[in-house]
This record gives structure tokens, C-alpha cells and sequence, in this order.
């Protein structure tokens, strides 16, 4: 479904090139859950950009359903952002000023003008506080962000992502500031959402212990890509297992 | 609508937002408060120049006045094809003039007045006059008659009135100060009573008392003073030391003859030292005698005409170039003491609607054609330099306050940056989010607006609130700093006048919501040029 073909990405700044990004390929399907993972500066949160048009590639193309997005004017990206893809990341990013149904509205907010709006305001909060219960902060609806812990932003973050039903949620380490705990809900929640409602997520992460969850593991080296063969992702699935299973009670 | 929530949330949330309300809100309310008081002065000003010329004058510059009778040129203006916009037409005669009066001690006193003949009921018909009076009853009757107790001041007193030359007197009345001319003193019990209210009726008593009346007898008057005054020696000696001084020639021909007075020449501004306010100090007072001296309309060439009045009343424009400069006196008295009987100096024409004034101006130049003999010109045409200078001083001082605004509008930009640069990340967010630049834009123009309005309304509220209640933050701010703010013994209105245009207000505030916008335009375009990765990284 989403395809990333022969992506390059180079900083420049003055003489000095920084190429951080040197040629990866890669398709992922509908309703695949696919991690990545790789060393601190190998490149995974650039990828993950240019995979959500925030970035447009030096070299190469995304396609979207065979549709070349990394070429778009800036408008239809923004749709794109808005429709399509929903960001999860490290440090929740949710807006300090907004209320936590306010942060998770604000996506349907910004997808329509004031008078489609105004149409469908009560529609649109219904979904939210249902979204809001859904991940377990059904009671925090009117809290803002620094009254909740990281954990409970992260769900709300996830809620935002996924307020406008996008087909694709791209979580860039959402479990890198959690405990192991309130990381495996995460995961869970993610992996919950890619089951039930068919949606794509592509997760970067630091920590092994949670790859386990996902179908496909993609390791990034220095800006290129070696897929891990299905055997060696039995061997990381060995070798989290215990941690799994200890702090797994939530069999969603 | 992202927009409008965003907006109204870093409205409430922002400490930074607070301070650009303040500003805005605290330059709009200068900008009201100084354009209100300005417009107060000008409005009043313009006001009472205004009334005191009518609407229309025509003067001549011969001192003999115009060469036509006035009851023709009467004719003549109201038959011409002006005549039936025309309320009222008022003749007199303007001269300069040189007002004498001695100040109860050694002192003699002279200033240079101008000098106005007028008819009271036809001059206030033409506007401006009678309200000005000081005297309350004479706001509906002007004449120049003296009231009882400004009789009875004047007879009282008239034996110590400095005489025709007042070399002779110098230094005869020093010893004696204005509250022995009391007239409930005892020197002068013998006096009549006021003989009658009615003042016109005064001339044709005091011939019947000719030996008693100490005005048209002093030295008679005198002695009678010497021997009723026996069980008082000291005072009596003190009067009888100053009597050969006086003039020996009694003035017969006197006969006491109103005069309304500028309310600065007959008055000076002092503080009392109590309570720290300034206020009026009679230097004249209804009833105290004055000389004047001009110049009459002789033939072939000026001569000097002289003649005594006694003040009945002043008039009080509040504006000290006319309250130190105006004298009236009765008009058909300067024309027979100036020699030019039914002529007048000047002819004001008060209009039903002062729209007409340029056409009626018009008309009444084709009926007296000789320009140089005859100055036609609306009462703004003759203070134009005055009134230009008003509205001049204004624009530059509008133009400096905008600057008040600018100010703001840089503190705005200020401000702006620096929240731009606190909400970098948020940004980033809205952007992934898919906020488009033109929604990122909106935000912060958006909220440069609402700052802008929100500080207006307050500004407005504030400017408002100040204007109106200026006379007592002024004399707040006096008692609490003892330092006076508007200085009554410099500026001669005696509250800060005030005048709200509803148009300033609203140009005012369009100005400033411009202003905040404008300002705005730049944060604005850089948070949304902001690469949304390089936003999201931000820390
Ligand atoms: N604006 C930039 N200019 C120059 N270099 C940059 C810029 N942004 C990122 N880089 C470089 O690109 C490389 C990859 O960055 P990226 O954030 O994608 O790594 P990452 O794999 O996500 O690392 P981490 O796991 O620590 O998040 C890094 O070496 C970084 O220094
Ligand atoms: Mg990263």
C-alpha cells in the first residue's frame, strides 16, 4: 500500500553534507504492523518523516496506493497529514493551552471549515470522548496535559492520532520516555487499534523487549535498511518473551 | 476554527499576551484623552470666537467709521437679496483704548483695551454677548445700568476716585485701603441711600442733591465728610490729609455711566494659600469708577477723547485674550463722545443657518462694492490664522501620539516574535496534524487582532473613563502630588474642557486594531514558514 522507493536524504549545511539517508526501499501492506529499529542516529525518524510527508526526499518517491505523494503541493499534503496519516511521538507533543478533548479534536478541527464545523461539532466530540474512553481516559476529558502523567499523554496522543480514522499511524519511539509498564499498554493499545480497525502502523523504537508485538521488524543501519530474516525475529521474540509475558496482563 | 480555538486559548493562558493588551489598551486611551481635551480647547475656543463675532462682520479700517449712516446700511443689508437668511444685525464700534483706574493705594493702573461701543439688546440678539455677563440678571436683560449695590459702591467711594489727571492724586490715597471705601463705614453715613434701582434714573437725582453729591461736588462732599465724621478722628485726619489733593474741579459734566468690563482686567488670579487653589481676586468691583482714554473721530485728523465710566459689570469669555482686551461701553455714548453720530466701526450680522454664511458674504460684497472701505468676512475667515494654527498644532500632536501606537505596535512585534518562538513546537505539531500555512498564518494574525481588540475595547473604556471624569483626576493628582497639573492661573479656563468626537474614537480604534495587525504580519509569516521537522525537533 505504502511504498518507499530509493530514498536519499542529505543535510547540508554550508560545505559539510550529512547524508542521512542513503537509499531505502521498502513496502509496507494494509493492516501490517512493522517496527523499526536501529541505532541512535541511523536515520529512522527522518525515514519516518518523509514517510509522512513532512519532509519531502532528495532522491526517490513514496507512493501512496501507486500514487506518488512525496511530490504533492503542499496543500494535499497537509490533507494528507490531516486524512491520512496520524503521528505519534516520542514526547506526546499535545498542545499545553487545550484541554485533553480539545487536544484530541483538534485534528477534525483543522480537517474542516468553520461551517462544516459547526455541522458536526457534537458528532465530532461524541467520536472523541468515545476514543478518549476507548484508550482509558474517559474520565480526564476536560484535564490539561500537565495534569496527566506520560503515560496517560501518550494515550491521548494516540487518540489524536487516530481521530480522524487515518489508514496509516506513524509512532516515532512512543514507548522511549514510558516505563516498561505503561510502554507495553502503548504497544498494546497500537497493536489493539491495528487489529481491530485494520490500520497500519509503522513504530521506530529503541527497545527490544516490544518489538515482539510486531509483524515485521525492519532494522536500520546508518541510513540503509537490512530487513531481519522471519528467523532472527523468532530469536528477538525469544529473547523478550519473558518480559512479555510477566508484564502483559492486558490481553486486549 | 482550529484558528478561532487556538487564538482565544493563548489569549487567555499567556502572560506576554497581557502585556500587549496593556499596551495598545494604554496608547488608544492617550490617544482619546489628548485628542478629547484638545478638541475640547479648539471646540471651545472656536465656540466663543465665534459667538463673540457672530457669524458674519463687516468692518472698515477708518477710524471715522463707515461712511454711510448706520440705520442705512441697515436698510441696505436687509433689503439686499441676503436679507431674509439675516436673525440679526448688531452695530458698534471697535477702538483701542487705554483704561485707567487707581488701585486704592499710590498705584495707578492703565491698560490697553479694546474699546467696544455696543447696543446690549441688538448685540445680544446677534449671539454671544449677554451669556457672557458675569451678572446673572443681566444674562436675560443686558443693559449697562449699574445694579443698587454697585451704585451704592460708587457713591460711596466716589470722593477718593482719582481725578481727571491722576499726577495730581498720586500718592493723596495711599494711606487708604479699598476696605475703607466700604460703604457701611461709618465716614459716610450722610450718603442717600441707593437712590434707586433703576440706574437711568440717577443722573436727574443727583442734580437735585448737587450740594450733597459728593461726585458732582467733591469738595463739598468733603467737608461734609470732615464734619460728620468728628467721632472717628483718626480716620478723619486721614482723610482730610488727602483732600486738597483731590482735583479741585468737580467733574459736573460726570454722570456715572455703565461699562462691563473684561472679568481679567477687573480680576487677577491668585492661590490661596489655605487650601491651594487658585481663584479670582477683585481688583475692580461693580461700581468703582474707571478712565478711559482713546481717540475720537475727528475730521482732518485723530484726537484724544477721554472720558469716565464706572464699571457695572464684567464679561467673562474665559478665553484671557478677550477677558484682558474687552471694555464695553454704551454705543450712542462713544458716538457722540468719539464725534461720529450714526456711525459705527463695525456691523455684526448673526445668520438663521450658518451654512449661508459664504453666499450671504457674497451678496452683501455686491451691495457694499468698495472692498477696502468695507471688510466683509465670516467670523472663521477673520480667525483663520487662529483656527489654522489649532488644527495644525492638532494634526502634528495626532501624528506624534500615532507614534504612542507605533510603540505599541513594536512591543506587539515584540511580543509576537517571542511567542512564535515559544509555540515552535506546537507548530511543528499543528503541522503534522495537517494545519496548512495559511491556517498557521490566521492563527497568529488572528490573535495580533484580538490583542488589538481587546485592548481597544479596554483602551476605549479606559480613555472614555478618564475624559470624562478629567477635572477630578486632575485635582486628585494635585492633592497627592501637590503639584498642579492644569495651572488655573496660567490656562484661563477654570475646569479642562473636554469634547468627545465619536469619529476620533472609531479612527482611533481602527488605527490601532490596524496597527496590531499589521504588526502581527511578521511573526506570523515566520511561524508559518516554519519547516514542520525542524519545528517538531525543537526544544
Ligand atoms: N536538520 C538537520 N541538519 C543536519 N543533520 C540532521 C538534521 N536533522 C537530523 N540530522 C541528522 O540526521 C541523522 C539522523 O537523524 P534521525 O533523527 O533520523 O535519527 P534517529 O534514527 O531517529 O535517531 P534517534 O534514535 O536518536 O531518534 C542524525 O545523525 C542527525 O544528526
Ligand atoms: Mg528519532
Amino acid at each position: 500500500m505504502i511504498v518507499a522507493e530509493n530514498l536519499h536524504k542529505v543535510y547540508r549545511r554550508n560545505a559539510d553534507q550529512i547524508v542521512v539517508l542513503k537509499g531505502i526501499s521498502m513496502e509496507v501492506n494494509q493492516g501490517e504492523f512493522v517496527s523499526i529499529v536501529g541505532a541512535s542516529g541511523s536515520g529512522k525518524s527522518t525515514f519516518l518523516h518523509l514517510l509522512g510527508t513532512l519532509d519531502r526526499p532528495d532522491q526517490g518517491a513514496i507512493y501512496l496506493d501507486h500514487r506518488r505523494i512525496d511530490h504533492l503541493a503542499s496543500k494535499e499534503r497537509d490533507r494528507l497529514r490531516n486524512q491520512t496519516f496520524g503521528f505519534i511521538f516520542q514526547f506526546y507533543h499535545l498542545l499545553p493551552e487545550l484541554t485533553m478533548l480539545e487536544n484530541v479534536v483538534i485534528p477534525a478541527m483543522i480537517g474542516s471549515s468553520i461551517w462544516k464545523w459547526w455541522g458536526k461539532r457534537k458528532e465530532v466530540h461524541k467520536r472523541a470522548e468515545e476514543i478518549l474512553k476507548r484508550v482509558g481516559l474517559g474520565h480526564r476529558l476536560r484535564h490539561k496535559p500537565r495534569e496527566l502523567s506520560g503515560g496517560e499523554m501518550q494515550r491521548t496522543a494516540i487518540a489524536r492520532a487516530f481521530m480522524t480514522k487515518p489508514r496509516i499511524l506513524l509512532a516515532d519511539e512512543p514507548t522511549g520516555n514510558l516505563d516498561i509498564q505503561a510502554g507495553q499498554q502503548i504497544v498494546q493499545l497500537l497493536r489493539d487499534l491495528n487489529r481491530s480497525e485494520g490500520v497500519t502502523v509503522i513504530m521506530v523504537t529503541h527497545n527490544l523487549e516490544i518489538v515482539s508485538s510486531a509483524d515485521r521488524l525492519v532494522r536500520m543501519v546508518a541510513g540503509s535498511i537490512c530487513e531481519e530474516p522471519r528467523d532472527s525475529q523468532e530469536k528477538y521474540d525469544n529473547h523478550s518473551s519473558f518480559a512479555i509475558k510477566t508484564h502483559l496482563p492486558l490481553g486486549v | 476554527m482550529y484558528v478561532v480555538l487556538l487564538c482565544l486559548r493563548y489569549l487567555k493562558t499567556r502572560f506576554l499576551a497581557t502585556i500587549c493588551i496593556i499596551s495598545v489598551m494604554l496608547g488608544v486611551a492617550t490617544l482619546i484623552v489628548v485628542n478629547s481635551v484638545m478638541n475640547g480647547f479648539s471646540t471651545k475656543l472656536k465656540d466663543h470666537l465665534h459667538k463673540l463675532m457672530s457669524d458674519i462682520v463687516i468692518e472698515t479700517p477708518n477710524y471715522q467709521g463707515f461712511p454711510l449712516d448706520t440705520d442705512l446700511m441697515i436698510q441696505l443689508i436687509q433689503n439686499s437679496s441676503a436679507g431674509d437668511k439675516i436673525q440679526a444685525i448688531a452695530p458698534s464700534i471697535e477702538v483701542f483704548a487705554m483704561i485707567n483706574f487707581s488701585l486704592g493705594d499710590d498705584q495707578q493702573v492703565t491698560r490697553a483695551v479694546n474699546l467696544i461701543g455696543i447696543d446690549p439688546v441688538s448685540r445680544t440678539a446677534a449671539g454671544g454677548f449677554a451669556e457672557f455677563l458675569v451678572d446673572k440678571n443681566r444674562q436675560t436683560n443686558p443693559t449697562f445700568e449699574l445694579s443698587p449695590s454697585a451704585m451704592h459702591r460708587f457713591l460711596s467711594q466716589s470722593p477718593r476716585l482719582p481725578a481727571k489727571d491722576p499726577s495730581m492724586t498720586t500718592g493723596s490715597s495711599l494711606n487708604l485701603p479699598p476696605p475703607q471705601l466700604d460703604p457701611s463705614l461709618p465716614f459716610v453715613p450722610t450718603l442717600p441711600p441707593p437712590p434707586n434701582p433703576i440706574g437711568n434714573q440717577l443722573p436727574k437725582e443727583n442734580q437735585s442733591q448737587i450740594p450733597n453729591d459728593p461726585i458732582l461736588s467733591p469738595t463739598l462732599g468733603n467737608k461734609e465728610q470732615k464734619n460728620n465724621t468728628g467721632q472717628n478722628e483718626n480716620q478723619t485726619e486721614k482723610i482730610v490729609d488727602q483732600i486738597p489733593e483731590i482735583d479741585p474741579v468737580p467733574e459736573r459734566d460726570f454722570k456715572p455711566t455703565g461699562l462691563i468690563l473684561g472679568w481679567a482686567l477687573g480680576t487677577y488670579r491668585d492661590r490661596n494659600p489655605k487650601t491651594n487653589e487658585t481663584e479670582d481676586r477683585y481688583i475692580l468691583r461693580p461700581g468703582d469708577r474707571v478712565n478711559i482714554v482713546s481717540v475720537g473721530a475727528g475730521k482732518s485728523h485723530p484726537e484724544p477723547i477721554y472720558s469716565s465710566f464706572v464699571i457695572c459689570d464684567y464679561i467673562r469669555t474665559d478665553m484671557a485674550e478677550y477677558d484682558s482686551h474687552m471694555v464695553f461701553v454704551p454705543l450712542d455714548y462713544l458716538q457722540d463722545l468719539r464725534g461720529m453720530k450714526n456711525r459705527v466701526t463695525h456691523i455684526l450680522i448673526h445668520l438663521k443657518d450658518y451654512a449661508d454664511a459664504r453666499e450671504v458674504v457674497n451678496e452683501l460684497k455686491s451691495v457694499f462694492r468698495d472692498p477696502y472701505t468695507y471688510h466683509i468676512s465670516t467670523w472663521e475667515e477673520k480667525q483663520g490664522a487662529l483656527i489654522a494654527a489649532i488644527d495644525v498644532e492638532r494634526g502634528i500632536l495626532n501624528i506624534l501620539l500615532f507614534l504612542i501606537i507605533g510603540v505599541a505596535g513594536f512591543s506587539i512585534l515584540a511580543i509576537f516574535t517571542m511567542i512564535v518562538v515559544e509555540k515552535t513546537r506546537d507548530i511543528g505539531i499543528l503541522k503534522a496534524l495537517g494545519a496548512s500555512h495559511s491556517g498557521i498564518l490566521c492563527i497568529f494574525l488572528g490573535y495580533g487582532l484580538l490583542l488589538g481588540s481587546v485592548g481597544c475595547i479596554l483602551g476605549t473604556v479606559l480613555g472614555l473613563e478618564i475624559t470624562t471624569h478629567i477635572n477630578q483626576i486632575e485635582h486628585w493628582i494635585t492633592q497627592l502630588t501637590g503639584k498642579e497639573v492644569f495651572d488655573r492661573s496660567i490656562y484661563y479656563f477654570s475646569e479642562i474642557p473636554t469634547a468627545i468626537s465619536s469619529v476620533m474614537v472609531v479612527i482611533v480604534n481602527i488605527g490601532a486594531i490596524l496597527t496590531s495587525v499589521i504588526f502581527s504580519i511578521i511573526p506570523a509569516v515566520r511561524a508559518a514558514m516554519l519547516h514542520p521537522v525542524r519545528a517538531l525537533r525543537y526544544e
